[in-house]
């Protein structure tokens, strides 16, 4: 670090003099730029009481009273004049003023050494440092934020030749060669770029702003931070402040409609269940896989393996979905969300990452896309607490409109006189035995209670500028809408601390989070279509109506009632980041996480729970379930950082290597027999008792490394390179390189192009990407042959433990590639009022790593292979955001997505030998269904008519040939994948108001529940919409009929629900989110001392606009609806 | 580009990078995993003889207990078979389709028991077979040992013919998997059946030699293969190949070991380890059907009502409330009336290894008395107290009548009478006394019928193999209209999906 001006002095030549020179130049500087700085460190108080005395003696007087040294050449001192001074309580700086005015002396002060000279001297310094004022100089100085905490790293170039560097750990530059016309301009991510004029001042101090514009804001990537204006990929964010207005438990539910290509959909209405998460449309050929993008807690993947296989729900997604932390697999919710665990206001911020240059730094893991998540971090500043509360209640948002009594037992006995057949007793107790004036809302019964929802949030945080901290804690309880169970709760607990060492060369966070969620459980399934005069639930005394089922000959449909669901889950996630700064551009970063996550889960099937009458001679027996998952992860990751100026750009270099490891241990005990409920809790006493036990390990190594440069701020190009291996491939498979190229011009930085330009567009950038990402979701050990006795659980053989293949190894498989091509343009408008961003996106899935289906004449059904075929998803996202009004009363931001995705299997050699020639067709969309016609009812039969596609007489559905090929008839194509899906978000501040409404919307197919949903008509002791009942032919010659006859036993084959009638527009437009929220003034807040007063009032999914008739068009079944959330809450910052 | 000068700091970053190069050099070991908990390695499994042994368990359990599920090899052949046949019927009639399929003879290929049951187990137990066979060939170990990879090859050898005799007698030309390797086998197609029974020999052939001619590995419990059962199948597919010399020769060789002797009292027939036995499949008592046998539990009811007193029989058989009674009375499956008159007056069998349920006088039954198989006697035994009868797969009885068929078709007809007699003896009936070809064939037949009844198919294939199937089938009243293509049951559909080389069998 040199900041001197290094001239010689010809007069000066001995080496004292000369340090004592460029001592003086220095000081000199630096009084004037630090004056006020120096001036503060002068407090001590000097009295003198001088008449004509030495100044030798009055300065050895000062130096005692102030502690300062002095530094003369006693030639010099030899010249003064005799000091007369009177002064009392002065500062050194006065004294030494008072003392010297007369002297042909000067002097400087530095570090409390005072330097006396000649003052012929300091006149001729004065007129040298003038004169190189004049010619090139060097400027330096401190850049911070404005808590004064200093910026490393940022960029300070001079303008006019955009030449410059970069600050060091403590926020310190120097330029070299700059004119006092020239204006430094200094760069930071995250903050707004300051241009400043150098003047005669070689000594800048620069304080630089957050950045508010979009373009500029913090955007955390992989391994690192970048801003929207700088990345070369493409990556969406979603904020604290937007996640935090959003009443929901599940982090994941806070992204519904924010970014678009992402599809949120979740499996249940259970809270914590599992949700199907889908990045740029469905890559797998394998129906069983699931979608799940790979999630990264701060920095920590949260791995999870899936033990069992992931849950498909036939009639709504044609993938499948990760059980989650329920590798026991006894949920009523289809799995449990892994990060449910996850307190959504510990989140500072949420990307999604989608193309390639954003995530093949993940090489191998981020086919299906990278969310990371970012937890909040303390700040240096005074203590701040934070507490809130929200609390509110839930409820269904729909229901059908089912039949009441009279009509439903009417459709009853037309349904026996149709078929000619006389009811009986026996054949239809509802008819005869139950009773014909009683009548009962099942679905009110079921889903019609009011839930609740109590949030308790405590954070402080607080520091200085070397260490900051921030403790939070979180208490929440959920009740849902069945009223059935006790309800969840969850409590979370976070806490981090960083520090940076006093030189600022060491940097180290630690954070760690502990979270408990207890759920509990009731499966309502199949109560709502009861007939409406069936008996009540429970007899007089509360206990299960079993006698009143038995006495009007039904079996007790209530049984799920009494068998709950319980988990308990304990989560702990903690990360420490070491980073030590090496030389100034040069860091190295070690990153230590560790994920740790155990759930304990029991389904108990009491003896209570069952009706005496219904199990025939067998007697009655409980079982009881007991599960347990565990999942560790832990992963290290050494970095090195290099960057640096290089010509007009800034160079980047990232090299980093990581080793994960992964442990899944699910177990679950099943105990039956139980012959009383009062053992039912001990898996002890089961008198039988089975174990499924499943463990997987999980290794993961990798080699990564990142060139970026940023060339004039115009140009950018970004390179990623990965080598991982894996230990999911056999020898000689386990390493696979990846790696990707983003290009970004940003065009309106152009000189001759802004010329052209409309006067309106102040930022204009062009970005694409191509690279690679790979995938080895596949299990582990699939290419090892392996004995043992897991599946099936054989029984010894002649007493001895058998030992058979347990799966088909195949140890050829290889990483799985997919290659992503991503095109973009992104604009701002009118000083960022509008801004505008459109993607288009090619991702190819080539060679997929399925589980391919084999002849069972193989010995198994399914082997892990790689599989030819090639899916293609395209796809365009739209993004704009308006600042319409900008006041500061007033202002209105609006954002709105969205997004189209098309699939298309591009390839399949092999297709017509393969088990899927069947169900895809080359060309066409893997989400494709292929289904009759429906051509109505027949008017004189009352049965469903449907098009003889091939004409040869007979609906025929031969599913050995490809459909509406040869003699099968189901020549309809029906997309199952939304057409485009999108939200819509919009913020008005007006003086302490602030009102957020958030859609979200989608146009698809869905499963119609009014059609295939329900089979027979009149045939089972369910109850029918309205609808139907209203719609159902009725006499011969009727012509407007939409359902066939009302029949006992299903009349047409085939079923409706393999035609187009099963099947019927599910577009919504859904009310996500509506939050008000009004902040105390200022003033007011002065007055009763708080730093932050907010009252708010939001909701969650307030209603859906939908032609769809079932429930809800995202959850196509009449189980657990998903609810609508009213809330209000308060939240004071002290 | 320029790097740091310091001297210092180019050595601490180069000492960083050589940190973390050393780290990362041995990358393969960052991604190596520990074996698998619950499963044991290919290389692990045949690296010991005690360690092998479990896949020799395995193997047998698999067919036998299969967790508790039904399989070809634990009476899915005799049940199955006997309803295609006419030798059994099933109590629920249309009720249960795919059982009622079978018994009318109007398979569909979506038969779900054609695939379960049938095919895909058949197919398992092959799996295991060639895995052994591989397991073994490629072990390096010297702790296994020779005798020890003998015994293992020559078991799978014998599983896996087994296993290829009833696919082919069952589903005619069926895909031939000879591997555990995918690769090899999912590309199938049809085999011809004089392909699979040339294997089937092979397997036999070699297995006669790599295995012993005791029963020691087992403990003298004849529950797993020997010699003596490798050739037994051997004589069995010879004769179904009309290769009557060799079925003569490998029957001899048995019949004058001297080491089997057919059981005089024929309620002892099917006991464990009975002289008669030539290799029975052991019940593990700890599961269903616990020491009882899959046949045991279908063919007797749940009560024997004709071990009652006549004042409760006669409470159970009114008629008003017999319906109610009647699945505990009549079990899942009973003997159709062609196979009880089939019987001569005074034959032993008949009044041993078939008992019998009155009824009441209520349709379907009319008050006629219906007969099932009693060859196994227990139905619901304890699951602490060993059983007293296993699950007989091959006996001599089968050989004498191999034998005999074998010496007909040679004309060997004092042979053939010889053989026969023994059987009939035992029975209580008088020796034959034809004296042309014809009649002796016929002879043949007959005392196959009703010596084997309700034991693994083999009315079903004898049927098939001598041609008589259609007149025999087409006169039973619930197989109308008859149809010829029924012989051979249909590929099961999945496979058909998976598998696009493979070609159904006609008429499906």
């Amino acid at each position: 670090m040199n900041f001197s001006i290094m001239r010689t002095n010809a007069a000066h030549g001995h080496v004292l003099r000369k340090t004592l020179l460029i001592m003086k130049i220095t000081t000199y500087l630096l009084l004037i730029a630090v004056m006020t700085v120096s001036a503060s460190t002068l407090a001590q108080k000097i009295t003198l009481n001088e008449q004509q005395a030495s100044l030798e003696k009055v300065l050895d007087k000062i130096r005692v009273q102030s502690g300062y040294d002095f530094l003369y050449n006693y030639s010099a001192v030899d010249k003064s004049r005799p000091v007369t001074v009177h002064i009392k309580n002065a500062s050194v700086d006065q004294a030494l003023e008072a003392v010297f005015s007369n002297q042909p002396l000067t002097y400087e002060i530095t570090n409390q050494t005072v330097v006396v000279k000649g003052k012929s001297f300091f006149q001729k310094l004065k007129e040298q440092v003038a004169n190189a004022l004049a010619t090139p100089f060097n400027v330096s100085g401190i850049i911070t934020d404005k808590l004064n905490q200093p910026l490393a790293g940022a960029t300070v170039i001079i303008k006019r030749t955009n030449q410059g560097t970069t600050t060091d750990n403590r926020g310190f530059y120097t330029l070299t060669n700059v004119d006092a016309t020239d204006s430094i301009v200094v760069r930071f991510i995250g903050y707004k770029s300051l241009t400043v004029a150098v003047g005669k001042l070689p000594f800048h101090n620069l304080k630089l702003e957050e950045a508010t514009s979009g373009l500029d804001e913090v955007v955390i990537q992989a391994y690192g931070k970048t801003t929207q204006r700088l990345t070369t990929g493409s990556i969406a964010r979603i904020t604290a402040e937007e996640i935090e207005k959003q009443p929901v438990n599940d982090l994941l539910l806070s992204l519904t409609g924010r970014v678009p290509g992402l599809q949120i959909t979740p499996q249940t209405g259970f809270n914590g269940g599992a949700i199907k998460v889908q990045i740029r449309g469905r890559n797998a050929i394998n129906p069983g896989f699931s979608s799940d993008p790979l999630y990264i807690v701060d920095g920590v993947p949260f791995t999870v393996l899936d033990l069992q296989d992931p849950v498909k729900r036939v009639e709504m997604t044609t993938t499948g979905v990760s059980r989650g932390l329920d590798q026991a697999g006894l949920s009523y919710s289809l799995g449990q969300d892994p990060l449910y665990g996850l307190n959504p206001l510990d989140i500072e911020s949420i990307e999604v990452l989608k193309d390639a240059d954003a995530t093949s730094i993940y090489g191998s893991r981020a086919a299906n896309g990278v969310i990371l998540i970012t937890t909040k971090k303390g700040k240096p500043g005074a203590s701040q607490v934070t507490l809130s509360l929200q609390d509110g209640v839930n409820f269904a948002t729909r229901s059908l409109a089912l039949l009441n009594t009279p009509d439903y037992l009417a459709m009853r006995r037309q349904a026996f006189k149709n078929d000619g057949i006389i009811p009986t007793a026996l054949t239809a107790p509802d008819l005869f035995l139950a009773d014909p004036n009683a009548y009962t809302n099942w679905q009110k019964f079921a889903y019609g209670h009011a839930g609740k929802r109590l949030d308790l949030q405590g954070s402080l945080s607080g520091g200085t500028d070397q260490t900051a901290f921030r403790l939070s804690g979180g208490y929440n309880t959920t009740k849902d809408i069945t009223d059935a169970s006790d309800g969840d709760k969850k409590a979370t607990l976070s806490f981090n601390m960083t520090n940076n060492s006093a030189n600022k060369r060491f940097y180290t966070a630690f954070t760690v989070n502990y979270n408990y969620a207890e759920l509990n459980q009731l499966s309502l399934s199949g109560f709502n279509n009861l007939p409406p005069n069936a008996p009540s639930a429970y007899d007089a005394s509360g206990s299960p109506n079993f006698a009143g089922y038995h006495a009007v000959g039904m079996k007790y449909p209530f049984a799920k009632l009494f068998q709950l669901y319980n988990s308990k889950n304990t989560g702990v996630n903690g990360n420490l980041t070491l980073k030590y700064t090496i030389i100034k551009g040069l860091n190295a970063t070690v990153s230590l996480g560790y994920n740790s996550n155990q759930t304990n889960s029991t389904l108990f099937k009491p003896m209570a729970s069952q009706s005496p009458y219904d199990n025939g001679t067998t007697p009655i027996t409980g079982s009881a379930s007991f599960g347990n998952t565990r999942v560790n992860n832990w992963i290290a990751e050494p970095q090195v950082t290099y960057d640096r100026l290089i010509g007009k750009g800034k160079l980047d270099l990232l090299a980093g290597a990581t080793v994960q490891s992964n442990t899944t241990q699910g177990i679950t005990n099943n105990g039956t027999n139980y012959t009383s409920d009062l053992f039912i809790k001990s898996i002890q006493l089961a008198p039988t008792m089975t174990v499924l036990d499943n463990y997987g390990q999980y290794k993961y190594a990798g080699i990564f490394g990142r060139i970026n440069y940023v060339w004039d701020n115009k140009y950018i190009i970004n390179i990623n390179a990965r080598r991982d291996g894996s230990s999911r491939f056999g020898p000689g498979k386990q390493f696979g390189n990846f790696g990707s190229a983003g290009l970004a011009w940003i065009a309106s930085e152009e000189k001759w192009l802004k010329d052209i330009l409309p006067q309106a567009i102040d930022f204009f950038k062009l970005r694409g990407s191509y690279g690679t990402t790979g995938s080895d979701l596949v299990g582990d050990y699939k290419f090892l042959s392996q004995w043992g006795n897991a599946s099936p659980i054989l029984t010894s053989y002649n007493g001895v433990v058998p030992l058979t293949p347990q799966l088909m190894a195949n140890p050829d498989y290889h990483w799985q590639v997919n290659k992503k091509l991503d095109l973009a343009m992104d604009m701002e408008l009118l000083n960022g009022a509008i801004s505008f961003g459109v993607d288009y996106y090619r991702d190819r899935c080539d060679n997929q790593l399925v589980s391919l289906q084999t002849p069972e004449f193989t010995g198994f059904t399914s082997v892990v292979a790689n599989n030819p075929a090639n899916v293609q998803n395209t796809g365009l996202e739209f993004t704009l955001t308006t600042n319409v009004a900008k006041g500061k009363n007033f202002s209105w931001r609006n954002s709105f997505n969205i997004a189209f995705n098309r699939n298309k299997l591009l390839a399949y050699p092999g297709l017509e030998t393969s088990p899927y020639r069947n169900q895809y067709k080359v060309g066409q969309s893997l989400e494709n269904v292929y289904v009759f016609h429906f051509t109505g009812i027949d008017p004189l039969t009352g049965l469903n008519t449907y098009e003889d596609h091939n004409g040869d007489g007979k609906i025929s559905d031969n599913n050995t040939v490809f459909p509406g090929t040869q003699d099968n008839d189901a020549y309809v194509m029906i997309n199952r994948a939304p057409q485009f899906t999108g939200g819509y978000t919009t913020v008005f501040n007006y003086k302490h108001l602030q009102l957020t409404m958030v859609f979200y919307f989608a146009k698809q197919m869905g499963y119609s529940y009014l059609k295939g949903g329900v089979s027979t008509l009149g045939g089972t002791m369910n109850n029918i919409p309205q609808y139907m009942y209203d719609h159902t032919w009725s006499y011969v010659g009727q012509t407007d009929a939409l359902y066939n006859r009302l029949s006992t036993s299903l009349v047409t084959s085939p079923s409706l629900s393999g035609s187009d009638a099963n099947y019927e527009d599910a577009s919504f437009i859904r009310f996500q989110t509506l939050t008000l929220r009004y902040s105390l003034p200022d003033k007011l807040l002065h007055k009763i001392g708080l730093r932050n007063l907010a009252f708010t009032v939001s909701t969650n999914n307030l209603f859906v606009i939908t032609p769809y008739r079932g429930l809800d068009p995202q959850v196509f079944t009449l189980d657990q609806p998903l609810t609508r959330t009213v809330e209000a809450g308060l939240t004071a910052t002290f | 580009m320029k790097f740091p000068t310091s001297p210092k700091s180019l050595y601490r970053t180069a000492l960083l990078i050589t940190c973390m190069l050393l780290a990362f050099s041995s990358c393969k070991k960052l991604v190596e995993i520990d074996e698998p908990r619950k499963t044991v390695t290919t290389t692990d499994v045949f690296s010991t003889n005690q360690q092998a042994a479990g896949v020799i368990a395995g193997m047998y359990s698999q067919m036998m207990t299969n967790n508790s599920s039904l399989v070809f090899s634990n009476g899915a052949t005799t049940m199955y078979g006997g309803l295609s046949s006419d030798e059994l019927v099933s109590l629920s009639g249309i009720a249960t389709i795919t059982d009622y399929q079978f018994e009318s003879n109007t398979l569909r290929q979506d038969n779900a028991t054609v695939d379960t049951y049938l095919w895909k187990t058949a197919y398992q137990v092959i799996n295991t077979a060639n895995n052994i066979l591989e397991g073994v060939a490629a072990s390096q170990s010297s702790l296994l040992t020779d005798s020890a990879r003998k015994q293992l090859n020559g078991e799978a050898k014998f599983v896996r013919a087994f296993s290829y005799f009833y696919l082919t007698n069952f589903y005619g030309n069926v895909p031939l998997a000879l591997s555990a390797d995918f690769n090899q086998t999912s590309r199938l197609s049809n085999a011809a059946q004089s392909d699979i029974y040339k294997q089937i020999t092979a397997d036999l052939t070699d297995a006669q030699t790599l295995l012993p001619t005791d029963y020691k590995v087992s403990g003298g419990e004849k529950i797993r293969a020997n010699k003596w059962a490798a050739t037994a199948l051997l004589a069995r597919a010879y004769l179904y190949q009309k290769d009557w010399k060799n079925a003569e020769a490998q029957a001899t060789a048995i019949i004058t070991s001297g080491q089997f002797s057919l059981v005089n009292d024929l309620t002892g027939v099917f006991n464990k380890n009975s002289t008669e036995a030539i290799f029975q499949l052991q019940q593990n008592i700890s599961v269903a059907p616990y020491g009882a046998t899959f046949e045991g539990r279908s063919f007797i009811p749940s009560i024997i009502l004709n071990t009652y007193a006549a004042k409760d029989q006669a409470s159970i058989l009114n008629p008003a409330t017999f319906v109610t009674y009647a699945p505990f009375i009549i079990p899942k499956y009973y003997l159709s009336p062609a196979l009880v008159s089939a019987f001569e007056p005074n034959d032993k069998r008949r009044a041993t290894w078939i008992n019998y349920s009155p009824t009441a006088n209520v349709a379907p039954f009319n008050g006629q008395t219906v007969y099932w198989p009693y060859k196994y006697t227990s139905t619901s035994p304890s699951t602490t107290v060993a059983p007293t009868q296993y699950y007989m797969v091959l006996r001599l009885a089968e050989q004498y009548l191999i034998r005999a068929e074998a010496r007909a078709q040679q004309n060997d007809l004092n042979g053939a009478a010889a053989d026969i007699n023994l059987i009939r003896l035992r029975a209580g009936l008088t020796p034959v006394t034809t004296t042309t070809q014809a009649d002796m064939l016929n002879a043949v037949a007959h005392e196959r019928q009703v010596e084997l009844f309700a034991e693994w198919a083999h009315r079903w294939f004898d049927l098939k193999r001598w041609g008589t199937a259609q007149s025999v089938l087409s006169g039973i009243s619930y197989k109308q209209n008859f149809n010829p293509t029924q012989l051979v049951y249909p590929i099961p559909q999945n496979e058909l999906t998976a598998d696009a080389f493979l070609k159904q069998n006609p008429g499906y």
